[in-house]
């Protein structure tokens, strides 16, 4: 248990030895953030992280831990409550390796070390890589500097109707990286009729994409203990916990109320056009990028057929006008 | 979100879930004959379990340290005020009764209460 750089060693040697422990626990005890490596992503069978002939985002961590504890997340408990950042040259060598020019940099936030942030995407700009990230400081040096660092689009809570809210948004745009809105539904200070409001604002933020979530009451968040110490947990089923199901007593409205609205958010916000439709403009707009600065790879026709290394069935078209840029991209890949 | 030193008498080690190392604030209050210990969480400060995660297992690390028994005190946790703009981070008090089926009971204490347990005087 815990973060296993230099510790995988020891497992194996045991093994080895016939002498293989129940539990290695390190949790609790990072290791030096310095001693975080490249993966070895030659282990990877990509065919199986390809849909429809284009290679799917690599992951990869520029960070551990974070100095946030959010209500309802997990990740500092389970990360550390000090934010780790990999030192720069390290994330450069490890990110240059990657024979993927599209990468999803899934620490929590970027937005934890200003300096270390802004030396982050000067020195990875050169790689010419294209990535989705979580928030990025809402300042305009930085949001430059992530610009031409390949940033491609953020996730962004979208908490409430503000104007800040719709500036963020905005100011993103401004700088050509795009927005998915993360929406989380169910905290206490939501009632049935903030949820309706906030569905209709995200119509008025210009959002890519967006990602509508319940709030789940996960161990080890600040969630949880309130709620359990106020007995309105009600399924302790571990399945359960995948955010897109209630598992508690909201405040302000009933469990069905709340699993209604949410049901009601996906099918609001992607009425006009379809979650691919939207994600298919996301992916024209990196793939004008990518032709402009000759990083542009055309998709395996070999995997046209393939989705995630299953047969596509090709009897369910999506049917959707294309733009011209789309057009030009979809001539180009062809 | 750092949390007043005026919530606890002393930082409390204790193991947490998987042995974690944790903290939290504690103090122990004698009021009209009856023992009452209050756990603070912590929150940044705390590394590891949160005082609710950890339940019966850091009032039996506390009893075992302080010399107490369980069975004759009045458990308290404590959920501080941060100074947060967000209501979730209020201060809050709970009595803890625990069982052995891990579904521990709780109340809320109310403030009138709580005054009455910290500003107690033996005399």
């Amino acid at each position: 248990m815990g973060e296993s750089e230099g510790r995988s060693e020891q497992v194996i040697q045991d093994w080895k030895n016939g002498c293989l422990k129940k539990i290695y626990n390190y949790i609790g005890n990072q290791p030096d953030i310095a001693s975080v490596g490249p993966c070895r992503r030659d282990l990877y069978k990509r065919d199986l992280y390809n849909h429809k002939g284009v290679q799917m985002v690599d992951l990869f961590n520029a960070s551990r831990g974070c100095r946030f504890s959010c209500y309802p997340c997990a990740v500092s408990y389970l990360g550390g409550r000090k934010f780790r950042p990999r030192p720069v040259d390290k994330v450069v060598e490890d990110m240059a390796g990657i024979d993927n020019n599209r990468l999803f940099i899934v620490d929590n936030s970027l937005a934890q070390d200003k300096q270390w942030e802004m030396d982050l995407f000067r020195a990875i700009a050169p790689l010419k890589k294209k990535w989705i990230s979580h928030t990025i400081e809402d300042d305009p040096e930085v949001l430059d500097l992530a610009a031409k660092a390949g940033a491609w689009y953020v996730y962004q809570a979208v908490y409430d109707t503000s104007d800040y809210i719709k500036e963020r948004v905005k100011r993103y745009h401004d700088y050509g990286i795009g927005v998915e809105g993360t929406i989380l539904f169910g905290l206490d200070n939501q009632t049935e009729d903030d949820i309706k409001r906030l569905i209709d604002f995200l119509g008025e933020i210009d959002l890519d994409l967006a990602e509508f979530t319940i709030f789940a009451p996960f161990p080890h968040t600040k969630g949880h203990d309130d709620l359990l110490r106020q007995g309105r947990i009600f399924d302790f089923d571990w399945d359960h916990y995948n955010a897109g199901q209630v598992v508690y007593q909201p405040k302000h409205m009933t469990p069905e109320k709340l699993q209604d609205l949410y049901e009601y958010a996906w099918k609001s916000f992607y009425a006009s056009e379809s979650q691919e439709a939207k994600m298919f403009r996301l992916f024209c707009n990196v793939a004008l990028r990518e032709m402009e600065e000759g990083t542009y790879r055309p998709r395996d026709r070999r995997l046209a057929n393939k989705s995630f290394g299953r047969d596509v069935d090709r009897s369910k078209r999506n049917v959707n006008v294309r733009t011209e840029s789309q057009k030009l991209i979809v001539k180009n890949a062809e | 979100m750092k949390v007043s030193p005026d919530y606890y008498d002393e930082i409390f080690p204790f193991k947490g879930e998987w042995d974690m190392e944790s903290t939290c604030g504690l103090k122990i209050r004698e009021v009209a004959g009856k023992t009452y210990v209050i756990v603070t969480e912590l929150y940044q400060d705390n590394p590891g379990t949160s005082v609710t995660y950890a339940g019966r297992k850091l009032a039996d690390q506390i009893c075992a340290a302080k010399n107490l028994k369980l069975e004759d005190i009045i458990y308290l946790e404590c959920t501080p005020n941060t100074n947060s703009k967000l209501s979730f981070y209020d201060e809050e008090y709970f009595q803890v009764d625990f069982f052995a089926d891990m579904q521990h009971k709780y109340r809320q204490l109310t403030k009138e209460e709580v005054m009455k347990i910290l500003n107690y005087n033996e005399n």
